[in-house]
């Protein structure tokens, strides 16, 4: 028996399943992390864009509150979320499925979790800019080249 | 408000499911279904055991389980009567918050666990490897 363990390729490799167009999208990809940040017990979100990258940050972890997984695992494996229904999952995996780059700061610990970006990228100021918030996800989602 | 169609099969049906690969090892060597299992490993939805009719779409919930494996259950036409006779019902898998799927599943809802097992002891459920 194969044992199937990379969610991300599954993920990347299937987008019609996850885009309501068929095809991966920054405005879809940000309100899927609202709407779960809200659902698992944040009350404040904010939702920044600066040039390819788009940032939500929110006055809780909502990265901590699986228990089976540590904040930085949710962006690699298919987590369920049952707070919004039979078969729904977390939507960080897509993040790092279709997004060029992404990082994560929590009040105490950032991480780079897909590309490479410098730590003397302005990505990382602005997301520490507003300390009462406790996470803060960027992903950075250049269009296509034509 | 979404209204849940229930399709009727006739004939015999190929269904995967797939889970966490020490239970779907378990499954492929016999292990009949059991309800104390089914409610101690629930994640979410209704209590029973759910086949998909479409093997990426079983796919999708054994990486819930990562690592996780899959298991084919080719039931007989034999077994597709009886077993929609006892409450068995197939109906295109709820879609959740961010994935849609490809089919339909077909519940077994924990009553009818006996008579699967039983199915699967006389040959007219089938089980190999999903993959």
């Amino acid at each position: 028996m194969q044992a199937l363990a990379d969610a991300v390729d599954y993920v990347r490799q299937r987008p019609e399943r996850f885009f309501r167009a068929g095809s991966p999208e920054p405005v879809e990809l940000i309100t899927h992390i609202v709407s779960e940040v809200l659902l698992v017990g944040g009350s404040e979100t904010c939702t920044m864009r600066s040039g390819d990258w788009w940032i939500i940050s929110s006055n809780m972890d909502w990265l901590a509150t699986c228990p089976d997984y540590a904040p930085e695992e949710l962006f690699f494996n298919i987590v369920a979320l049952p707070e919004a229904g039979p078969n729904s999952m977390r939507a960080e995996i897509l993040l790092t499925a279709f997004a060029q780059q992404v990082v994560t700061v929590s009040a105490d610990h950032q991480s780079t979790i897909k590309g490479d970006v410098s730590q003397a990228d302005n990505i990382w100021r602005l997301m520490t800019s507003r300390p009462d918030w406790k996470r803060t996800i960027a992903f950075r989602f250049a269009p296509a080249c034509a | 408000m979404t209204t849940q169609v229930v399709e009727i099969t006739t004939g015999s049906l190929t269904t995967f499911h797939d889970t966490d690969i020490v239970s779907a090892r378990n499954l492929l060597q016999g292990s009949p279904l059991s309800a104390e299992e089914a409610a101690a490993r629930k994640i979410d939805g209704p209590p029973g055991f759910f086949l998909a009719t479409e093997v990426d779409d079983a796919v999708f919930f054994a990486l819930r389980r990562a690592p996780g494996g899959g298991v084919a259950f080719r039931l007989s036409f034999q077994a597709v009567e009886t077993l929609q006779a006892v409450g068995v019902i197939r109906r295109r898998i709820p879609p959740g918050k961010t994935i849609q799927f490809l089919g339909d599943e077909v519940v077994i809802p924990l009553e009818a666990f006996g008579v699967f097992n039983r199915l699967r002891e006389t040959g007219e459920i089938a089980v190999a490897p999903a993959l």
